[in-house]
């Protein structure tokens, strides 16, 4: 029998690697499941009380908030931070003490403080550096959760006709949640800072 | 609608991306994920839209552990691109069970090119695209994939189908 060829040898390399079978199973469901969600029948059903819902849900937003935040600025900001995240430039500053770490900022016109939404104890604090949101000079502050992946928490003083889209949880709303290059992104208004965090973990 | 053939074969190329078994297993997970979100039941899924999807977040898991280096190749010359077209990694035989040692010769983003050629079928264009670089750089770096095989001949078992010897 002759020797193979290079072809060969790769196909022969390759072909001996499968997924695990409980891990084909649960991927072919993954998109079992979403076919069923999209169903016709499904889709009536569900379809028009949840407009009604929607709707019901927009037209007391739009009477309680006096604006509608921009979606597009959110969105951009998201963007931002994930861009950010996901280079994880090296630190500035190391420290696991947020006042060194807020002493290295001298260059902003606020210190850094402890969200209480953020949810990562100083404790997990790696340290920090330099960044910009919306062209602003920002702070971006590095955890590591408990489950050892990378988080980042970002702090900046933005226009007031910006901040004023931001949900602002000092006035018990909620940070809105949004999704950027595969990341979940929560953006929200702190004490006047408008604050941007990536969990990996959440 | 993404079969199992798929999924192994995508499982293969994120093997051909030198990761772990599990980390591959990881990287599946997250492009198919990806995928249902991104074609959302509208229209078919693209095999080569998610290999393209496997390969980006492989780059940024590496970029953000900050073990994803650039790796340069050599130019070529435009007068030497067709003489370098008309190469043919076909041309090489391996001795049966000397497959791993080559293998281990190539450098990652090689075993990578030599993936997509052999199993997938890509053309040099292709590949290019897959691996965000120019078909002539495809083409260099065949030239050179077979010149350490050649290398590597005068000491073993690479043999040319042809000739009997590796011919370049």
């Amino acid at each position: 029998m002759s020797d193979p060829t290079l072809k060969k040898s790769v196909e022969q390399h390759f072909r001996q690697y499968e997924l695990p079978d409980a891990q084909l199973e649960a991927l072919l469901n993954l998109q079992q499941n979403q076919q069923q969600k999209k169903s016709p029948v499904r889709f009536l059903r569900w379809a028009l009380p949840s407009m009604a819902l929607c709707a019901s849900i927009l037209f007391a937003w739009i009477l309680i908030t006096p604006s509608i935040a921009p979606s597009h600025l959110l969105e951009s900001i998201a963007d931002e931070v994930a861009k950010n995240h996901i280079k994880l430039k090296p630190l500035e500053v190391k420290a696991t003490e947020l006042a060194i770490v807020g002493a290295f900022f001298d260059r902003l016109n606020f210190t850094p403080i402890k969200s209480n939404v953020f949810g990562l104890s100083s404790s997990q604090l790696l340290g920090g550096r330099y960044c910009s949101i919306k062209g602003e000079i920002a702070s971006q502050l590095r955890y590591v959760n408990d489950l050892g992946q990378p988080a980042t928490l970002y702090q900046a003083i933005l226009p007031a006709e910006l901040s004023q889209h931001i949900p602002n949880t000092d006035k018990n709303m909620e940070p809105i949640q949004i999704s950027a290059r595969g990341l979940g992104i929560r953006v929200w208004l702190e004490k006047g800072l408008v604050m941007a965090s990536v969990n990996e973990g959440e | 609608m993404i079969n199992k053939a798929d999924l192994n074969s995508l499982y293969q190329y994120a093997m051909a991306l030198g990761v772990s078994q599990a980390d591959a297993a990881d990287l599946v997970q997250e492009t198919v994920e990806k995928t249902l979100l991104h074609f959302n039941g509208t229209e078919e899924v693209k095999p080569k839209w998610m290999r393209k999807t496997l390969r980006n977040r492989h780059i940024d898991v590496l970029r953000r552990l900050q073990r994803f280096h650039h790796q340069p190749f050599d130019t070529v010359e435009e007068q030497d691109i067709y003489a370098l077209d008309t190469e043919r990694l076909e041309d090489l035989i391996i001795s049966e069970g000397e497959f791993e040692f080559y293998w281990g010769l190539l450098k990652q983003n090689e075993k990578e090119l030599v993936y997509l050629w052999a199993i997938e079928g890509y053309t040099a264009a292709e590949i290019g695209e897959q691996m965000d670089c120019s078909r002539n750089t495809i083409l260099s770096r065949i030239h050179r994939i077979k010149g350490r095989l050649k290398q590597a001949y005068e000491q073993s078992n690479v043999t040319n189908k042809d000739s009997g010897s590796l011919s370049l």
